[in-house]
C-alpha cells in the first residue's frame, strides 16, 4: 500500500472536542477498531476507503520553529491507499480531521499534498508511495529482500543493500544501514564490530 | 562485466574505500558506521537536500516548516545505534509532547498514550489490567528487547524475553485485539497497528503495534526541534565531522558513474538496484526475480 499526504497552515490551533488531543503531538483519526479495520482492508483490496485511518501530527505546537507567528500553526497527515494510486484524498481526510475537530476547514490558509507518485517523485525509495519499503508480512519480516544467509549482500561482491527493505524494515532508527555497514566491514575490509 | 572489473581491479588502490548511495537515515547510518572504523568514505546523494524521508521544508507559505515524510520518531530515540552517537553536539534536540499519542472517538472522549503505562491503562476502564499485562513485559524489558527487535535474524542473545514478545508480536492484530473488552481499547490497538500498512488480520501486524506502545512509555514519541531535516543534518554533521564526504544532486543510474572504491551500500530499494547494476533492465515485473522482494500489492 501506499500513503497520501497533507501538509496544512492554519490559523490557531485544531480544534479538537476532547482536550487531551490539542495536547498530543500525534492523533490516530479512525475511531472504533471495526472501521480501521475496515479502512485498512478496504485498501488493501485496492479501493480507497470513504472513512480512511488519517495519521495527524500538529508539531508546531510544541516547536516554535515550525511556525513564524504564535497563531497559525502547521498540520501533517496521511492516510493509506492503494499501491500507487492517484486520487486525492485530500477531502475524506479533511472530513475525518473535522469528525473529531468541528470547524477545522474554516481554519485552514494554506495546504499542500501529496499523492504516491508524487511522493515516490521525491523520493524514488518509496515505490507507488510505499513509505515501508515493501511488505511486512511473516515471510519478509526477517528475510528481506531475498532468503539468503546475509540479507544485505547482493549476489555481486562488494555490492549491498543497507535501506529499509532490509531486516529491522521501515522507520527512522538506521539499524538497517548499521547492520549493512557491519556486514560490508567484515566481508571486505576484515574489520569486526 | 563492468561493476567486477571496477571492484576488483582496483583492490589495491581506490579512490574511496566505500560509497554509500543514498542519504536517508540508513545511509547516514552505514556511512558513519563505515567512516567510524577508519574508512574512508564518500555518501551521494541523488536529490539536492540530503535527508531521504527525513526532509524537512516549506511546502505551503513562507517560514512554516513541514516535515514532508517522517515527523514523530519513537524509532530514532530507540534506536541503539542513533543512541550510541553524540548527536547533540550537532544541534539535534528532541520535543516531548505531553501526550505522545491521542486517539478521539465520536462520543467526545480519547485514548491517551503518555510516558506514563499507569496513566494509559487508567483510560482504559476494565481493560487496564490487560493493557498492563500486554505492555508491561514489554516496557520493563525495553531496552534489551531493541537490540534483538532491531536487528536482522540471529541468535537471540535474550531468548526468553524475546520469545515471549514474539509468542505476541507475530499474532495477527485481530487475534490481540479480543483480549480487549472496552472500545476504547480496542480503538487504541487497532490505530497502533495500522501502522504496519497491512490488512489486521495479517500475521506480524502485532509486532509494530506493540513496540510502538512500548515506545511510548520507554522514550517517548518526540520531535526533532526544527524539523525531520534536524535528524539528517546531524547524522550528517557528525560524518563530515570524522572525515566522511558528502555529495549532493549526484543521480545514480549506473555504477559506472561512481569513484573506485571497494564496497558500495545502496540505500535504495531491490527494485531500483537491478537497473543500476545491470543498465538498461529487461525485467518490467514487479516481482523483481533478482531479489524475489515483493512490492506493488
Amino acid at each position: 500500500m501506499g500513503v497520501f499526504k497533507v501538509d496544512w497552515v492554519i490559523e490557531g490551533e485544531v480544534p479538537f472536542t476532547s482536550p487531551n488531543c490539542r495536547q498530543a503531538g500525534t492523533l490516530h483519526l479512525g475511531n472504533t477498531f471495526e472501521e480501521i479495520t475496515a479502512a485498512q482492508q478496504t485498501t488493501w483490496n485496492g479501493r480507497s476507503p470513504e472513512k480512511p485511518f488519517v495519521l495527524l501530527a500538529q508539531q508546531s505546537l510544541f516547536d516554535s520553529t515550525r511556525s513564524p507567528t504564535k497563531d497559525k500553526n502547521v498540520v501533517w497527515g496521511y492516510c493509506h491507499v492503494p499501491n500507487g494510486s492517484t486520487k486525492d484524498m485530500t477531502e475524506a481526510i479533511e472530513r475525518q480531521v473535522e469528525r473529531f475537530a468541528p470547524g477545522f476547514r474554516e481554519r485552514i490558509l494554506a495546504k499542500h499534498t501529496f499523492n504516491t507518485l508524487q511522493l515516490e517523485e521525491h523520493n524514488p525509495n518509496y515505490v507507488g508511495g510505499d513509505i515501508n519499503g515493501g511488505v511486512i508480512d511473516l515471510a519478509q519480516l526477517y528475510t528481506r529482500p531475498a532468503l539468503r544467509w546475509s540479507p544485505y549482500r547482493t549476489s555481486a561482491k562488494g555490492l549491498y543493500i543497507c535501506s529499509s527493505s532490509t531486516p529491522p524494515g521501515s522507520g527512522v532508527h538506521g539499524m538497517c544501514g548499521y547492520h549493512a555497514a557491519k556486514r560490508a566491514l567484515k566481508d571486505i575490509f576484515n574489520i569486526k564490530l | 562485466m563492468h561493476y567486477c572489473k571496477s571492484l576488483i581491479v582496483t583492490m589495491s588502490k581506490t579512490e574511496y574505500d566505500a560509497i554509500v548511495v543514498g542519504s536517508g537515515p540508513n545511509g547516514l547510518a552505514a556511512a558513519i558506521t563505515l567512516q567510524k572504523s577508519g574508512l574512508h568514505v564518500l555518501l551521494v546523494e541523488g536529490k539536492s537536500t540530503i535527508g531521504g524521508g527525513l526532509r524537512t521544508a516549506e511546502l505551503t507559505l513562507p517560514g512554516f516548516k513541514h516535515d514532508i515524510c517522517s515527523a514523530i520518531h519513537p524509532m530514532a530515540v530507540a534506536s541503539p545505534f542513533f543512541n550510541s552517537l553524540p548527536l547533540e553536539e550537532h544541534s539535534l534536540e528532541y520535543i516531548q509532547p505531553p501526550i505522545a499519542l491521542a486517539h478521539p472517538y465520536d462520543n467526545g472522549t480519547s485514548a491517551i498514550l503518555t510516558h506514563s503505562i499507569e496513566e494509559t491503562a487508567s483510560l482504559l476502564g476494565i481493560d487496564k489490567e490487560n493493557y498492563l499485562s500486554l505492555i508491561g513485559p514489554i516496557k520493563k524489558n525495553f531496552h534489551s528487547l531493541i537490540p534483538e527487535i532491531l536487528g536482522p535474524l540471529h541468535i537471540p542473545k535474550r531468548p526468553i524475553e524475546l520469545a515471549q514478545f514474539g509468542l505476541n508480536a507475530l499474532q495477527p492484530a485481530t487475534w490481540i485485539s479480543k483480549r480487549f473488552r472496552t472500545s476504547v481499547a480496542k480503538g487504541l490497538w487497532a490505530g497502533m497497528a495500522a501502522h504496519s500498512i497491512l490488512p489486521l488480520n495479517k500475521l506480524t501486524t502485532s509486532a509494530i503495534g506493540l513496540v510502538l506502545l512500548a515506545a511510548g512509555h520507554s522514550r517517548g514519541w518526540p520531535i526533532p526541534k526544527g524539523g525531520s531535516q534536524q535528524i539528517a543534518n546531524a547524522l550528517a554533521s557528525y560524518f563530515t565531522s570524522l572525515g566522511g564526504k558528502i555529495e549532493t544532486s549526484f543521480n545514480v543510474e549506473s555504477l559506472a558513474q561512481l569513484p573506485s572504491s571497494k564496497a558500495v551500500l545502496f540505500d535504495i530499494t531491490p527494485r531500483q538496484l537491478p537497473d543500476i547494476v545491470f543498465p538498461p533492465s529487461t525485467n518490467g515485473n514487479s516481482k523483481n526475480t533478482a531479489t524475489g522482494w515483493e512490492f506493488s500489492r
